[in-house]
């Protein structure tokens, strides 16, 4: 495992920003770590980074203890995170001559490449750069040192969708060789990398699992009867109910077939006409999980 | 290493780039203001530049260390390859080169633009500006604060805090004379230099080296009630307590024989009106108490002097008071006095008698109050240190400067306009207790020194120097000026507890108020 968390907790005062997290990412994976706001991934990821020190539990990164982390091991970990600061008053020609001194293992032919294709100002202070331009040099500042890990805290937050798409396929083009962990609630831009999810709820580890099997068990279901529908008769899996009328519409977090669903739904109401399932992208999935979890909190 | 070396020079030019522009012209003031003759040419403008200076390095110094600031979770450094340490050795490299070195040269610039030697002007900028402490505290208080907002925040926080303190010292026990500015004043000085010293040292390596906020935050506090403590309970009797325990005993001083002299004190009573002097005799008069020292006292307050005469001294031997206390005592009176200046206050003795003048201020009430107390006693305890000579250079008054082994450079020069001379001292490093200059040939009672007696030890002494810039009274212009220079050092340090019977020097029947 590239990343492996045990017990990992974080209290701010008497919020518990992350509780009892277990996350465990293997090596070459792009994991997205996703959850409402406030859910503890960004805490988590600064845990990760050794920026925050863990209250309680460990985590190991690259199979270190992420508080023994060492510049040497920093070399192979790059983070970036939207709110992150910079010495705005550096150009960016500046910004990159100081990190290129800092990484012996820095691909300035990679730096040049990513420079020429996001088109970032040289003389321009890093402080007098847009949001946009901002992400794309601390991508630029993320990959050209070639991380064996590349932990990513809402890289494409506030972005519009053409900078979304340049900083995806910045991201893409070095997925091969690095293993990511990324933040995003933009699951549709990252649908088409990622590999794993872990979702987090109120600073806990609701579930990980791989892209394939996630998407395997989740199911948006339409029931048709030919009367009304007992309310009361609904499954813990069976997510975000609606009724209107003789149709109910769900998300199944427990699919296994088609027939197994048909079978559970006729086992509760009586006069089912029909029981459609579809698949869900990452996006809907997420947004399925957020909303059942409001509800219940 | 190298990498480490590397990895230091690319971080400091990384805050040359950045702050370089305000280091360079902060700079050139430092160094500026380092020149007495253009500050003159400033007038009143100097003052103002030398409170923007220190607001300017304060700002300086708290920039570059927030532009990589410790306590953050956004700054960019935190997942680089840098360790703290390394960021720590740049940020202080880029301090020294911008706020400590500036000065200094600026310093030796002037005293070689004087015609003083190289060596001399050198050793003379030691002492330019303020050189480490200060900024050392600066960067303690960014490595525990997360912007400068903060920071303002939390020095005004502390010196409220300190001021309040103060405030609740004064009204619980009264006005608390501070013992920084006494002889043996370098207890609490150092006390508090070490405090500052100390706690800033542990809070940059706890925060670099582990990032340990919370502990240095509690380092931070408890420095500041350190220091609040050592200024309120540092008082003059802890002060000479440890001056005796860690300087020459008091032996030497057994021969010494100390008494009070006149059967009754001298004593006036001042004008109703607080702000008048004229009505105070000229040996006891309102000029040897400050404005605030006549306020306390009230009108029809009573003036009066107490003369301490020593006998038995060895020759060419010093008495220096360091702290000079009258108290009234019986059954139930206890009133504390303390005379209007003390610190300065040296004289030479020997087997002859030699007499030390102290001057009293007694509110009217207080003696009413005292003069009906049957039995009423007055108490008078002196701190007295005796000093002996331990090097002695003469030379001539002829503008030459020279290096005396064991003192440091010395020249004097004859104003034959103002009929003095002029004799200009330099002592590196460790001083000595008391430094004073006379003529050759003049009376021993002439001799004068520009500096206070301190008897701080040589180990808390080792930077810097020292200049010692006296004016002899020139007795016979046409003379040619002899000058010599005497160093002492510490030979014993005591006490001498001296009682009368009555308020003013005898009973009150005997010696009644003015």
């Amino acid at each position: 495992m590239i990343i492996e968390t045990e017990n990992l907790t974080k209290n701010f005062w008497r919020h518990d920003a992350v509780q009892d997290v277990n996350l465990s990412v293997p090596e070459g994976a792009t994991c997205a770590l996703i959850g409402a706001n406030g859910a503890g991934k960004t805490t988590t990821m600064r845990m990760l980074v050794n920026v925050l020190e863990p209250d309680r539990g460990s985590a190991r990164v690259l199979g270190v203890d992420s508080r023994q982390l060492k510049a040497a091991d920093r070399l192979r970990i790059a983070f970036l995170s939207e709110n992150q600061e910079l010495p705005d008053r550096l150009t960016v020609a500046e910004y990159f001559e100081y990190l290129r001194t800092l990484y012996p293992n820095w691909d300035a032919a990679l730096e040049k490449q990513l420079r020429a294709q996001f088109e970032l100002p040289p003389t321009r202070a890093l402080g007098k750069l847009s949001h946009g331009m901002r992400m794309k040099a601390m991508l630029i500042g993320a990959l050209s040192f070639r991380p064996k890990l590349l932990i990513l805290d809402e890289p494409l937050s506030g972005l519009d969708p053409l900078v979304r798409d340049e900083v995806m396929s910045g991201i893409l083009s070095q997925a091969d060789e690095t293993s990511i962990l990324i933040s995003s609630h933009e699951l549709s831009e990252i649908e088409g990398c990622t590999t794993h999810v872990a979702f987090m709820v109120h600073g806990r580890l609701l579930f990980q699992q791989s892209i394939e099997a996630m998407s395997g068990r989740f199911r948006e279901v339409t029931v048709t009867a030919a009367g009304g529908l007992d309310r009361n008769r609904l499954p813990e899996s069976w997510l975000n109910p609606q009724f209107d009328g003789s149709m109910l519409r769900f998300v199944d977090a427990g699919y296994e077939s088609a027939q197994k669903l048909d079978a559970q739904v006729r086992q509760r109401f009586a006069n089912v006409l029909h029981v459609e399932s579809t698949p869900l992208s990452l996006r809907d999935i997420s947004k399925s999980l957020m909303r059942a979890t409001r509800q219940e909190s | 290493m190298s990498s480490r070396l590397s990895l230091f020079g690319t971080l400091l030019r990384k805050d040359l780039r950045l702050y370089g522009i305000f280091a360079a012209l902060l700079a050139v003031l430092l160094a500026a203001a380092e020149f007495p003759n253009l500050m003159m040419r400033l007038g009143s403008l100097a003052g103002l530049l030398q409170g923007a200076l220190q607001l300017g390095t304060m700002l300086l110094v708290l920039l570059v260390m927030y532009e990589d600031a410790i306590v953050s979770m956004k700054h960019d450094w935190l997942t680089r390859p840098i360790p703290g340490t390394t960021l720590l050795a740049a940020k202080s490299a880029f301090v020294f080169l911008a706020v400590i070195v500036p000065p200094v040269l600026g310093s030796a610039a002037y005293h070689l633009s004087q015609g003083r030697s190289l060596a001399e002007s050198a050793l003379s900028s030691m002492n330019a500006g303020d050189p480490f402490l200060l900024p050392l505290i600066i960067m303690a208080l960014a490595a525990v604060t997360s912007g400068i907002r903060q920071a303002i925040i939390v020095g005004l926080s502390v010196i409220a805090l300190m001021a309040l303190l103060a405030l609740g010292v004064t009204l619980i026990h009264g006005t608390v004379e501070s013992a920084a500015a006494t002889s043996s004043g370098w207890v609490l000085r150092r006390g508090m230099q070490g405090t500052q010293l100390i706690a800033s040292v542990a809070i940059l390596w706890l925060q670099y080296r582990h990032r340990h906020t919370k502990a240095a935050r509690t380092i931070a506090g408890t420095a500041v009630a350190m220091f609040v403590l050592l200024l309120a309970l540092v008082t003059w009797p802890v002060v000479f307590a440890v001056q005796k325990s860690l300087g020459p005993g008091s032996a030497a001083a057994a021969t010494l024989r100390t008494s009070l002299e006149n059967d009754c004190f001298p004593a006036r009573r001042l004008e109703s009106d607080v702000g008048a002097d004229a009505a105070v005799a000229a040996d006891v008069t309102a000029q040897r108490f400050s404005e605030e020292h006549r306020r306390v006292a009230g009108p029809g307050a009573i003036a009066f002097a107490t003369r301490l005469a020593s006998q038995g001294a060895m020759p060419g031997d010093m008495l220096s008071v360091g702290h000079v206390e009258i108290s009234y005592r019986n059954a139930g009176g206890s009133l504390q006095l303390r005379p209007g200046r003390t610190s300065w206050q040296w004289a030479v003795v020997g087997p002859d008698a030699t007499t030390l003048d102290h001057y009293w201020l007694l509110p009217s009430a207080e003696y009413q109050r005292l003069s009906a107390i049957q039995g009423v006693e007055t108490e008078v305890n002196y701190s007295l240190s005796l000093l002996k000579p331990r090097l002695t250079v003469e030379f001539m008054a002829d503008g030459r400067r020279s290096y005396y082994a064991g003192i440091g450079y010395c020249g004097a020069t004859v104003d034959r306009a103002a009929a003095t001379v002029d004799v200009d001292c330099l002592v590196p490093g460790a001083q000595p207790a008391l430094l004073t200059a006379n003529l050759v040939g003049a009376p021993e009672t002439r001799a004068a020194s520009s500096r206070p007696v301190d008897f701080t030890p040589a180990v808390l002494d080792f930077w810097g120097s020292t200049r010692y810039v006296i004016k002899l009274p020139l007795q016979d212009s046409a003379a040619a000026a002899g000058v010599k220079v005497v160093t002492y050092e510490a030979r014993a340090h005591f006490d001498r507890q001296i009682s009368v019977a009555g308020v003013l020097g005898g009973p009150v029947s005997a010696c009644p108020a003015p």
